[in-house]
């Protein structure tokens, strides 16, 4: 990872990655992470295919770029997924991703009570 | 009737050199391929009128999905879990009163009639309202009350549907469908709907809702929820009882059974059925199961599309008697967690028109008076001190988040550091522990780190693991870097 683009945004992080593992199955886009109480989303649109492999969020950005963007749901609609223009931010600003390839994360909080790392989730 | 020869049989499939014809399957060498046909909801081996010889029939299984037929699977799993967890369905009572009406018939049971209510709990009030109601009419002799208003007749219901249904459609698909393809149905709908209905809402909104109605029944219930569901489940009642069974009862006679019902003890009636097969929402994954090959035409069962209509008739779940039928509409809200199991740190978990509600954490049920109290600031650390239920600590834990429990154990700082990152940011996290440890988290502190939003400027706290000392270490180890990986190009 030395290398890599590391970023972070809220409770998401990502770092680009060399190759999509041959075993990544492409999904529809869909927000990376979606608050259950806030109403809040971390999305990517733009030139951006999405790929999931063992609950691993990975996706594929091309020549046209794309951008990470925290919205609230009422901001958003599916028509946005196919464009990089920046829309009202929620917390977060956004993030122009140039192409390559990117895993997304959740960041963790840990319970003490059931011993497990969570993720959170606003 | 000609047939019509081609090298592709009736099904589609490629037969190489042979001749055979696509109505009825026989080739022309007079070997012959299966020709199948449903009528009725049963496989039927029948010549087509372009056959005059007698046919011997083998059964061609499926064996494997068509790209179309795996698009389909997605959608049926995905319809079925929409069904509940949308919240948007209610109960249709028209197909409601068709399905229930059918259920009873298929088990030799006189057509019911049927109390419409909200939730679970108020299913309870009616089944004690409603021998109430026939004790105050006359019948006083509680035997002859019992008589009147029946036992519970889920079992037979349930006998019969496997029988009539179930097993059939299984016996159905089974000779017509290979192991692979029954494995990844299974597999993608029966298990997936089971995992998620079934496990989660046959376990938790099925069974655990149950189980906390039946423990919530057992302890009697309080004024709030009188005043909540068992009022309106006694207006419920007597409208669709009066409505249905006996007319032109007097207001004086209704509050004489209101009077009563409050002042007894009220017992709890069972639901239908302890496992499947009573047409409430536990039979979500086995239906999903069949409805996939009802919807691409390996099965045609009258039974079994009736049944499925029964769920789709919006019903959660329903106390069965003879006679009557007690049925409890979906739910209006679930809040589950990224595990799909109920959990809502800030409310309740489920809720149901009518009011009733039930709280969870991490698919925990806890009392609603943890949410109370952390609303209204009555936790105290004495109070968390003393209190001897772990998951109930576990629940203020989740309730109160790592800010107001921090504030309320007291914390000290055990290390800072500044973190300067790739893009020229500098960011301090620090490392807070309780002074105190806790017997129940292993005689551990509570351990936190903190850190800034960029964005916002905001502190926020994330639990950590006890045995950090270091805050670099304790903030990556929530993450996937390691801590000299810790430092990003882009951060917001």
């Amino acid at each position: 990872m030395t290398n890599s683009l590391r970023g972070h945004q809220g409770d998401v992080q990502f770092v680009s990655i060399a190759a999509l593992p041959a075993a990544a199955k492409k999904v529809t886009n869909r927000p990376i992470a979606l608050g259950e109480h806030s109403g809040h989303m971390h999305v990517i649109t733009g030139d951006v295919e999405m790929f999931e492999l063992e609950g691993r969020i990975i996706c594929v950005v091309g020549s046209d770029g794309a951008r990470l963007q925290h919205v609230h749901e009422s901001n958003f609609s599916k028509e946005c997924y196919a464009s990089t223009k920046e829309l009202p931010i929620a917390d977060h600003g956004s993030h122009f991703l140039p192409a390559g390839n990117y895993e997304f994360f959740i960041q963790n909080s840990y319970n003490p009570y059931s011993k497990l790392m969570e993720r959170v989730i606003d | 009737m000609r047939h019509k020869w081609a090298n592709t049989c009736f099904r589609g499939v490629e037969t190489s050199s042979k001749q055979v014809c696509t109505v009825c399957g026989i080739q022309k060498d007079n070997s012959f391929i299966p020709a199948r046909y449903i009528v009725d909801g049963e496989v039927k081996y029948t010549a087509p009128k372009c056959t005059t010889k007698a046919i011997k029939y083998i059964k061609m299984k499926l064996e494997k999905l068509t790209p179309e037929q795996e698009t389909k699977l997605n959608e049926v799993r995905a319809f079925w879990l929409n069904y509940i967890f949308s919240c948007k369905n209610t109960v249709d009572r028209e197909a409601a009163k068709i399905g229930i009406n059918w259920l009873y018939k298929t088990a030799n049971l006189n057509e019911p009639v049927v109390i419409y209510v909200d939730s679970p709990l108020a299913c309870q009030f009616a089944v004690v309202y409603l021998k109430e109601y026939l004790k105050v009419l006359g019948m006083n002799n509680p035997d002859q009350v019992e008589a009147q208003v029946g036992d519970q007749v889920w079992a037979q219901v349930g006998d019969q549907v496997m029988a009539q249904v179930r097993a059939q459609v299984w016996a159905q698909v089974e000779a017509q469908v290979g192991d692979q393809v029954w494995d990844q149905v299974g597999d993608q709908v029966w298990a997936q709907v089971e995992a998620q209905v079934g496990d989660q809402v046959w376990a938790q909104v099925g069974d655990q809702v149950r189980a906390q109605v039946r423990d919530q029944v057992r302890d009697q219930v309080g004024a709030q929820v009188w005043d909540q569901v068992g009022d309106q489940v006694w207006a419920q009642v007597e409208a669709q009882v009066g409505a249905q069974v006996m007319a032109q009862v007097g207001d004086q006679v209704w509050a004489q059974v209101g009077d009563q019902v409050r002042a007894q003890k009220i017992p709890y009636t069972p639901f239908a059925g302890g496992w499947y097969y009573n047409g409430t929402v536990t039979d979500y994954s086995w239906v999903s199961f069949f409805d996939f090959f009802t919807q691409i035409g390996v099965i045609d069962h009258a039974g079994f599309n009736q049944f499925k209509n029964v769920l789709l008739s919006g019903i959660y779940d329903m106390i069965q008697l003879q006679g009557f039928c007690i049925v409890s509409s979906l739910p209006t809200k679930i809040i589950r967690n990224a595990s799909g199991r109920l959990h809502n740190p800030t409310g309740p978990a489920i809720e149901f028109a009518d009011g009733y509600k039930q709280y969870y954490i991490n698919g925990r049920a806890l009392p609603a008076w943890i949410w109370e109290y952390v609303e209204q600031g009555k936790i105290t650390r004495e109070m968390f001190l003393a209190e001897e239920n772990s998951e109930i600590k576990g629940g203020i834990y989740e309730v109160m988040g790592q800010k107001r429990m921090m504030d309320m154990l007291g914390a000290e700082e055990i290390d800072q550091r500044t973190i300067t990152h790739r893009n020229g940011d500098l960011e301090t996290v620090t490392l807070l522990k309780t002074k105190d440890v806790f017997a129940e988290i292993d005689n551990q502190p509570f351990a936190w780190v903190k850190m800034v939003c960029p964005s916002t400027g905001t502190q926020y706290l994330q639990g950590v693991e006890p045995h950090h000392t270091n805050a670099l270490e304790a903030i990556a180890s929530l993450s996937p870097f390691r801590p000299e990986e810790y430092s990003f190009d882009l951060r917001s």
